[in-house]
């Protein structure tokens, strides 16, 4: 990854968008402190938060998913989210299982809280994920790929719920291959390809660009 | 004077001594290389071998220098054996650990032992040099050891054979998984059966240790644990990978031991091994490959 | 297993089985054969060791080859304390035993357990070994000649046999405690995906130090113990590679990460002890080593992990099994 510099605002939903293997999850990794960048600056709100700790990053206000989901599986959905809002940044007086069930709720996982993720479907466990990286109260959410491999049904709720996380003030960056979802709640776009941003913009600026045109052509279905 | 005699005395006995240790180290990373594992019944079964030349002499008056290709042969195969039942195995379970293997492996290493143990005892056994051999020649008026020179001049044909084995197809295809199993699938190798012939050869060349050491050591079957360890230490000092570095690395340890114990003891001579140990785990970012070893910060 | 969600049943179960075992051992020291009372002995030592390996190994998935280090130092602190005069027949010697022994787990916690799985198993077994040949090797602790605790006329098994009941009880009610609690949950992250219990914010190295420590503290207190009981205090005898091999075989044929586990562990394998050093005097680990083999080969969640597997998902060894390239975030298949 080179060259590339990106800004998310306060309470914006940014996606971030490329071929395979273009660099967006290593991006993600760089931000979240699972890789130690060799260069460049990382700042959230200010502060910088290059060559930190994965931990102190979460607790500083960045929580993720995974591309892969990775549900701590010996744990229950309830204890799962209980970890995230254990260790994020908190809620102030708030009792830590007050937030989890509210939580719970918002996601739609309320009813299945005592259940081990290895008897829910994928796309509940993608929404582990998600509850679990919520209940860290974060300013920033990276999302990497949530909708994918999901049914129609199954992606209208999701699309709801990022939106309506974006609506709580939590910015959200968003690694995305399906493109009516990250079209439809990005507020800008990047575009990247080879490591390297190569596009940004509204959604429409940027699905008119040529060179993304070019670079996507063949590759993606657009639906 | 008497220092630089001391000197010289104790680098020869580091280099022969690390000789030995070479073998080990390189069939430790050979096994690692290949199949990520770390084998802890290494030790236990260059003890064997040493047990089996001993038992060849005595029961069959085979001459040790004679016995490694019976060694060798029988080691080879007692090497897919077990890369076959065991570890395969273990690695096949539904539920898949690399160190549930490392496990495996330590428990085959008390069972070998503990069958040695019950079967013979607990005595030291010593593997007697063969009488045509001098005890010792003179080389440019220092006195050496014949069998440890010996163990030396194998060592060395032991890593000029190993270098042509990599130039073969076979030694391609096995340098070929080291680099990524996934790839080397692809490519159409066999990584079972690479594993497997890989486990035999390092087994083989553990056997070789076996009688070199059992020539110039007293063994007995708890010896198992500690050459293991000092295999490890010679594999982890040479990088976990590199097969040239494993063999540097016992050269390493055997001098580090050798002089080592011109200043400490020599009840601490096996200490010394493992403090190496020690030290490198814990300085890994500076000499060695910081992914293998460590967790992300 | 903890006491919620699908084995709650099963762990509330297992409480009351444990309690009314140690109930009936409790009483068991007024009219049992001495005999009897020796293997309860030993048999409440290694439950209690058991469970304190279970903690770092079974819980937090930090697989400990030396656990006998801690052991050892207990047992030397009540050995040098009584030796040189520091203090005598004293639970204080007992307790700082542990003190000493969590000392260890600190000072070597930090080094050595930003290590993976396999290297903290190796480092330990070398630090382990070293510290038996320091220990051997060294004036202070007397060399090889071992050193004798006097024993307190008359003779009485009671308050040796009361003592180990009531650390034995304590460590599994502990042990208890923390899995269910917040912290329980926290190893329990750190076992399954320690690469995501960081970046959801834990500080892991934090947490595994802290469970060592606790395991380290009990080991050396029950080492202090063995010290009294035994009388006699021998660098080969506690600083013993078979001990931490029998505590690993223990906790992982039993199955690890489960109360009930290593208390089964050790049941079984002191009685495949037994019977090993009758029919095979010398040689009789090699048992262990049968017991052991037969786990990670075809059993790895132990005998209570087997019998309770309702899905596959439920891995106590998630967290230990590795690809090759380790769990590496980066790895996905594009982006």
């Amino acid at each position: 990854m080179q060259n590339v510099s990106l800004k998310v605002e306060e309470g914006e939903t940014v996606g971030l968008i490329g071929p395979n293997g273009s660099g967006k999850s290593t991006l993600f990794n760089a931000i979240s402190g699972v890789h130690r960048p060799d260069s460049g600056k990382i700042r959230l709100l200010g502060k910088s938060i290059a060559g930190k700790s994965p931990n102190s990053i979460c607790q500083m206000g960045i929580g993720r998913t995974f591309q892969i989901v990775k549900p701590f599986q010996s744990l229950t959905v309830y204890e799962n989210v209980l970890v995230g809002a254990m260790y994020g940044r908190g809620f102030g007086e708030k009792k830590l299982e007050d937030a989890c069930s509210e939580l719970l709720k918002f996601t739609g996982l309320e009813g299945k809280k005592d259940l081990l993720p290895g008897n829910l479907t994928i796309g509940d466990r993608r929404r582990i994920e998600l509850t679990r990286a919520l209940a860290t109260n974060p300013t920033l959410l990276l999302l990497d790929e949530v909708m994918a491999g999901l049914n129609p049904v199954e992606s209208n709720q999701y699309l709801e719920l990022v939106e309506n996380i974006g609506t709580r003030g939590i910015a959200i960056l968003m690694i995305e291959h399906v493109m009516k979802v990250v079209m439809a709640i990005s507020n800008r776009l990047y575009v990247l390809n080879f490591g390297e941003v190569i596009a940004e913009g509204k959604p429409e600026e940027v699905a008119s660009n040529k060179k993304v045109i070019s670079v996507y052509l063949g590759e993606e279905t657009n639906a | 004077m008497d220092i630089l005699t001391t000197a010289v005395q104790a680098f020869l006995n580091g280099i022969f001594e690390g000789s030995v240790y070479a073998i080990l180290g390189l069939g430790l990373t050979l096994m690692f290389g290949v199949m990520r594992i770390l084998n802890l019944a290494s030790g236990a079964l260059v003890i064997s071998a040493a047990f089996l030349s001993y038992w060849l002499l005595q029961l069959l008056g085979i001459d040790p220098y004679l016995s490694i290709p019976i060694v060798l042969v029988s080691f080879f195969a007692l090497g897919i054996c077990i890369a076959k039942g065991v570890v395969e195995v273990s690695m096949s379970s539904p539920q898949y650990q690399i160190v549930g293997t490392v496990m495996v492996t330590y428990g085959l290493a008390l069972l070998i032992e503990n069958i040695e143990v019950i079967a013979w005892k607990a005595n030291y056994r010593a593997l007697t040099p063969p009488a045509y051999l001098p005890t010792s020649i003179s080389i440019a008026g220092v006195m050496i050891n014949t069998i440890r020179l010996s163990s030396l001049i194998i060592t060395v044909a032991v890593a000029v054979g190993f270098t042509f084995l990599l130039k073969t197809r076979f030694g391609t295809a096995m340098r070929a998984c080291t680099q990524n199993r996934e790839m080397a699938g692809v490519m159409g190798v066999n990584y079972q059966s690479i594993s497997a012939i890989t486990f035999g050869i390092a087994a083989a060349l553990g056997g070789i240790a076996g009688v070199l050491y059992g020539l110039t050591e007293l063994v007995n079957p708890y010896s198992g644990m500690m050459l293991t360890i000092k295999g490890l230490t010679v594999a982890v000092l040479g990088g976990l990978g590199s097969f040239y570095g494993a063999l540097l690395a016992g050269f390493v340890l055997g001098l580090a031991e050798s002089f080592g114990v011109l200043f400490v003891s020599a009840a601490y001579k096996d200490l010394i091994g493992f403090v190496i140990l020690i030290v490198i785990l814990l300085l890994s970012p500076g000499g060695l490959s910081r992914k293998e070893f460590y967790t992300p910060t | 297993m903890r006491s919620k969600g699908i084995y709650a049943h099963i762990t509330r179960r297992s409480l009351v089985v444990i309690a009314i075992s140690y109930a009936i051992l409790a009483t068991m020291q007024f009219f049992a054969s001495p005999s009897i009372i020796a293997y309860a002995m030993l048999l409440l030592m290694y439950v209690a060791l058991s469970q304190a390996y279970n903690l770092v190994s079974g819980y937090v998935g930090d697989l400990s080859f030396g656990h006998t280090a801690f052991f050892g130092v207990g047992a030397f602190t009540v050995a040098l304390s009584e030796y040189y005069g520091f203090s005598h027949f004293s639970p204080v010697n007992v307790a700082l035993g542990g003190v000493f022994a969590a000392f260890l787990a600190i000072l070597i916690g930090f080094p050595f357990l930003r290590l993976k799985g396999t290297y903290f198993a190796i480092g330990s077994l070398a630090l382990a070994e070293v510290m038996r040949i320091a220990f051997l090797n060294s004036d202070f602790t007397l060399s090889s000649r071992g050193i004798y605790i006097p024993i307190i006329e008359p003779y009485s098994r009671i308050p040796y046999y009361s003592a180990i009941v009531g650390i034995s009880a304590a460590v599994t009610i502990i042990v208890y405690l923390i899995i269910n609690s917040r912290l329980g949950i926290t190893f329990i992250a750190i076992r399954d995906d320690p690469d995501v219990a960081r970046v959801m914010g834990i500080n892991v190295t934090l947490y595994r130090i802290l469970s060592l420590t606790m395991s380290a503290f009990i080991c050396g207190v029950v080492g202090g113990w063995f010290a009294y009981y035994n009388a006699y205090v021998y660098p080969n005898n506690v600083f013993n590679m078979t001990l931490s091999f029998e505590l690993m075989v223990m906790t992982f044929f039993g199955g690890a990460g489960t109360i009930l586990g290593p208390i089964i562990g050790a049941v079984i394998v002191l009685f495949a002890e037994e019977i090993g050093r009758t029919y095979i005097l010398v040689g009789y680990p090699l048992i262990l080593a049968i017991l052991i083999m037969i786990t990670f080969m075809f059993m790895p969640g132990g005998i209570i992990g087997t019998l309770t597997k309702s899905t596959p998902a439920v891995n106590p060894f998630s967290r230990l099994s590795r690809s090759r390239k380790g769990v590496d975030l980066a790895e996905h298949t594009g982006s």
